[in-house]
This record gives C-alpha cells, sequence and structure tokens, in this order.
C-alpha cells in the first residue's frame, strides 16, 4: 500500500498546524455571526486543525465533524457530547451567516441557492438546506435557509507525487486515468495536486496545459472566478460547468492538453470523453466506488470501461483511510484486460 | 445722512441675505430627495444587471451623486467593507442617522430610508426588484411634497428678507 500524505502524517508539524488554523479562521470562522466566532477562536488549535465540517442548524446544537466522528460545541467553545450543554444555534445566528457568506449580495447567489452550495474565499464549499421553491418541477430557489454544511477541504501538496510515474505512457505520454474512491477518501484532493503537478511540471516531465472542469466548484474552489487553490500555472478552470459540456467547450477553444474532472457517471459524459479521446486530449477524472469490481456494475461507468478508454485505474481508500492507494490497474498494450500492478 | 443711507443699504442687503438662505434650505430637500432617487436607481441597475457585491454597489452610488447625498451610501459602503460584524440592516440605519445633521432631509425622510435598509441585498432578485420599486415611488412622492412647500415658502422668504429689511429701516431710521 502507498502512503500519500495522509493529513495525520509527520509531515505536518506545528507551524503548519498554526497556518492551517489561521487560514480556517480567516476564511470560515470570519464568516459567521460575531457570538458564534468567538466560540470557535476558543477552540484547540489541534481541534480545528482536524476539523472536517462545521455545522450550523437552526435551534439545534453547534456542530462539528473532525476525524474522530461528530461533537457538540459548547459556549466556551469546548467539546461536548451532550447537546444539551452545548452552544444552539439561533435563527439570527443563520440569518447573519448567510449575509456574510453571501458577502451581502444574496441577489447575486441565485445560481447557488438553485443548487444548493456557495462557496467561500478560500475555496470551501457550503451546503446549505432549507424551504425548496420549485418552478415547473426544477428547484428555483431555497428560502428560510435552515443548515449550513461547511467542508473545510485541504490542499495536501505532494500527495499525487506517488502517481505521476503511473500515469505516464511513452514519450512522457499522460495516459486517460480514472480513480475509484469511496466519498471523502481523498479523490478530490489527488485530483486537485495531480492538476498542479502536471501544470506546473514535475521530475519526470515538463508542465503542460491542463483544463479543469470544475462542476462542483471543488477541484480549484472558485471564488468570483479565481481558483483559491493551488492548481498550477498552466492551469484553465472552467467553474461551475456541467462536465460534458465543459469538456466540448475545453477542446474547441482551450486546447488543454490534459482535462481533469471529477466524478463521471452520466450518459452525456461518455460522448464528451470519446470527443477528447478523438482530438487526442487525455482525460483524467474520477468516480465514486468502493473497487474496481464495484464500479463494473454501474451501467454507465461499465459502458465506458468496455470501450477500453481508460488506461489506468487508480483505487483508494478502500481501508477508510483517506489518501491511501490500494491498487493502480493498468491496460496491457496488447490485450485487453487491465492488470493490477500494484496491490494491496 | 450719508451714514444713514450706508447703514440702510447694510440692513437691507443682510435681511436679503438671510431670506435667500432660508429660501435654500427649503430648494435643497427637494434636489436632495432627487439625487436620493438617481442614487437608488444606479443601485438598482448595479444589483438587477451587473449582480455587484453590495458594498462595491454602494460605493459606485456614492462617486456618481451630489456630495450630499452621498455621504449616506459612502457610510454604508464603508461600514459593509470592514470586518463582517453587523448586518445590512443595522448598517444601513447607522449610514442613515448619522447623515441626517448634513442633509436637508426630514424625519419622515428618514423612516423611509431606514426601512428600505431591511430588504436590501437581502433577498433574490424578484424581491430585489420589487423592493426597488416601493422605495421608488417613496421617495418620488416625497419629492413631489417636497416640492410643494418650496414653492411656497421660497418666495415668501425671499420678499420677506427683502421687505423685512426695509421695514426695520424705516423703522429705526
Amino acid at each position: 500500500m502507498l502512503i500519500m500524505g495522509n493529513i495525520t502524517s509527520y509531515r505536518y508539524g506545528d507551524v503548519c498546524k498554526a497556518k492551517f488554523s489561521q487560514r480556517v479562521k480567516k476564511d470560515v470562522f470570519d464568516v459567521m455571526p460575531l457570538n458564534i466566532r468567538s466560540i470557535l477562536y476558543n477552540m484547540d488549535t489541534d481541534l480545528i486543525f482536524s476539523l472536517e465540517e462545521i455545522r450550523l442548524r437552526v435551534y439545534k446544537p453547534l456542530m462539528i465533524v473532525c476525524q474522530s466522528g461528530n461533537h457538540f460545541i459548547d459556549a466556551n467553545g469546548r467539546v461536548t457530547d451532550n447537546h444539551e450543554k452545548a452552544y444552539i444555534v439561533t435563527k439570527e445566528d443563520m440569518e447573519r451567516t448567510l449575509q456574510f457568506m453571501a458577502e451581502y449580495s444574496i441577489y447575486a447567489l441565485e445560481e447557488e441557492l438553485r443548487l444548493g452550495y456557495l462557496t467561500l474565499k478560500g475555496g470551501y464549499r457550503v451546503g446549505l438546506s432549507g424551504k425548496v421553491v420549485l418552478n415547473n418541477n426544477e428547484v428555483k430557489t431555497i428560502k428560510y435557509i435552515s443548515s449550513f454544511n461547511i467542508r473545510i477541504s485541504r490542499e495536501v501538496i505532494g500527495s499525487a507525487q506517488p502517481i505521476i510515474p503511473h500515469i505516464l505512457g511513452s514519450n512522457n505520454r499522460i495516459l486517460h486515468t480514472l480513480i475509484i474512491s469511496p466519498p471523502k477518501m481523498g479523490k478530490t484532493t489527488i485530483l486537485r495536486d495531480l492538476a498542479r503537478l502536471l501544470s506546473n511540471g514535475n521530475k519526470y516531465m515538463k508542465g503542460v496545459k491542463v483544463g479543469i472542469v470544475d462542476e462542483r466548484s471543488e477541484i480549484a474552489g472558485c471564488y468570483q472566478g479565481v481558483p483559491q487553490n493551488d492548481v498550477g500555472v498552466r492551469t484553465d478552470v472552467l467553474d461551475g460547468c456541467p462536465k460534458a459540456l465543459g469538456m466540448m467547450m475545453m477542446i474547441r477553444s482551450l486546447s488543454p492538453e490534459v482535462i481533469i474532472t471529477d466524478e463521471i457517471g452520466r450518459q452525456e459524459d461518455i460522448y464528451a470523453l470519446e470527443e477528447a479521446l478523438n482530438s487526442g486530449i487525455s482525460v483524467i477524472t474520477s468516480v465514486h466506488g468502493n473497487d474496481f469490481e464495484d464500479v463494473k456494475r454501474r451501467p454507465v461507468v461499465w459502458q465506458i470501461l468496455k470501450k477500453n478508454i481508460f488506461k489506468v485505474i487508480i483505487v483508494l481508500g478502500k481501508n477508510q483511510v483517506p489518501g491511501t492507494i490500494d491498487s493502480i490497474y493498468k491496460l496491457s498494450n496488447n490485450s485487453d484486460t487491465y492488470e493490477e500492478i500494484i496491490g494491496v | 445722512m450719508i451714514i444713514k443711507l450706508f447703514l440702510g443699504i447694510v440692513i437691507i442687503i443682510s435681511s436679503t441675505m438671510v431670506g435667500i438662505a432660508i429660501a435654500n434650505r427649503y430648494a435643497m430637500r427637494p434636489a436632495q430627495l432627487r439625487a436620493l432617487q438617481s442614487g437608488i436607481n444606479i443601485l438598482q441597475t448595479e444589483i438587477l444587471y451587473f449582480s455587484s457585491p453590495l458594498p462595491e454597489a454602494l460605493h459606485k452610488v456614492s462617486k456618481a451623486i451630489s456630495d450630499d447625498i452621498s455621504i449616506i451610501f459612502n457610510r454604508a459602503s464603508k461600514g459593509l467593507m470592514e470586518k463582517k460584524r453587523y448586518t445590512i440592516n443595522e448598517v444601513w440605519t447607522r449610514a442613515v442617522e448619522d447623515s441626517m445633521d448634513t442633509t436637508a432631509l426630514t424625519e419622515e425622510d428618514k423612516v423611509i430610508l431606514i426601512n428600505f435598509g431591511l430588504g436590501l441585498g437581502n433577498s433574490d432578485k424578484e424581491s430585489q426588484v420589487r423592493h426597488f420599486q416601493l422605495i421608488m415611488e417613496q421617495i418620488k412622492k416625497q419629492e413631489v411634497k417636497a416640492e410643494e412647500i418650496r414653492k411656497k415658502n421660497e418666495k415668501l422668504y425671499k420678499s420677506l428678507g427683502v421687505l423685512g429689511g426695509m421695514a426695520i429701516t424705516v423703522l429705526i431710521l
């Protein structure tokens, strides 16, 4: 098993921890109302460092999710598992949070409210729920926001380094690659770092033009169109664009050498993938799933796999440890079968 | 005799000026209400067509209209750009209240403006359109009223200034 920059690993010294918590404080805590802000500021640095989610629900206890599971936070910023002792989020807190997150411009968030999430400066994603307003059977907007789920994303610089040699073919051509991983196991983190390494260049190759189609604003974490995560110097990002459409736009006008996109699985994605293939552009993408066999059972994904479009398949996090590679499969040159080259 | 004539002229001129000054205050309010309308119009365009963030939109408005009124927008914009602490409503109310002394607006105008802050920026575009329609109507009404008061009083105070000066001169000399 290859270990790739697990977030608990030795590479994170105290300096890095302090820096990370500074960033979270500035970008995330400071969009909360003053009272919640001061509660969160009182939290321990180690706790801030292990944060995965902060959850605000109206009239419910303030909750965080970290590596050790979910906990409530009391009015002094201490962890508690008794919900009666926890700080209860008020309606006013929710309204203020929305105004601050929206930069006082809720009218500018129509698209975000329709899709149910928004992106904060710094690239943090916030999921929303509340009263859904429908129009012709489609979600028009969400009003009376009742929950916020703030996801603390992290860049793990260098996490994709070990897989670079596996995705390079002859003449250092980048092979079509599919990453398979269960949720929260580092799929997006790896795609992000791959984009950075391929775009900046690495010890195996010079940098190439990278195009990211970031449908859910998770890879580059764009805020007002500007990537908040380091995705490399030769990278173009199409933010919030549907994958199939975005891939076609990229192919037509931005001439990338690699297209990176998240979570394929719809019928129209196949067509876009083939189009990219025919234009000689490499595609690196990911799909939800526990392992190779699991993914094969999904009809659309199976259609793609059957065509042997992907030359390399990488499986992550089978053992529920984020950021570990479990196995790498490679399509052999003369036969149509995938061979496991690294296994557990 | 010459001294008396001179004194008389001085009295008439100064009372005329006092009259003009009072009349001007009646003229200022409709002008400021008009400036307010054009300001709110610009704000509406910024919000509905450009989706600019509110602090930025308010800043643009403050640059585009006359000084007396722009101070409200300027204060609101600065208040929102500071570290996020207060809601739009709180910042706007404060900006309006702080600016009352330096404008010719009345208490009635103030209440209308403060109510405007209640929904500003706080909903989708559809609701914002209605919100803007409402405030524009209200301010238009205030302007018409202010204009009537101006017509009534402006001439009155101007003539009162001149005539009053003459009366004083006749009486004391």
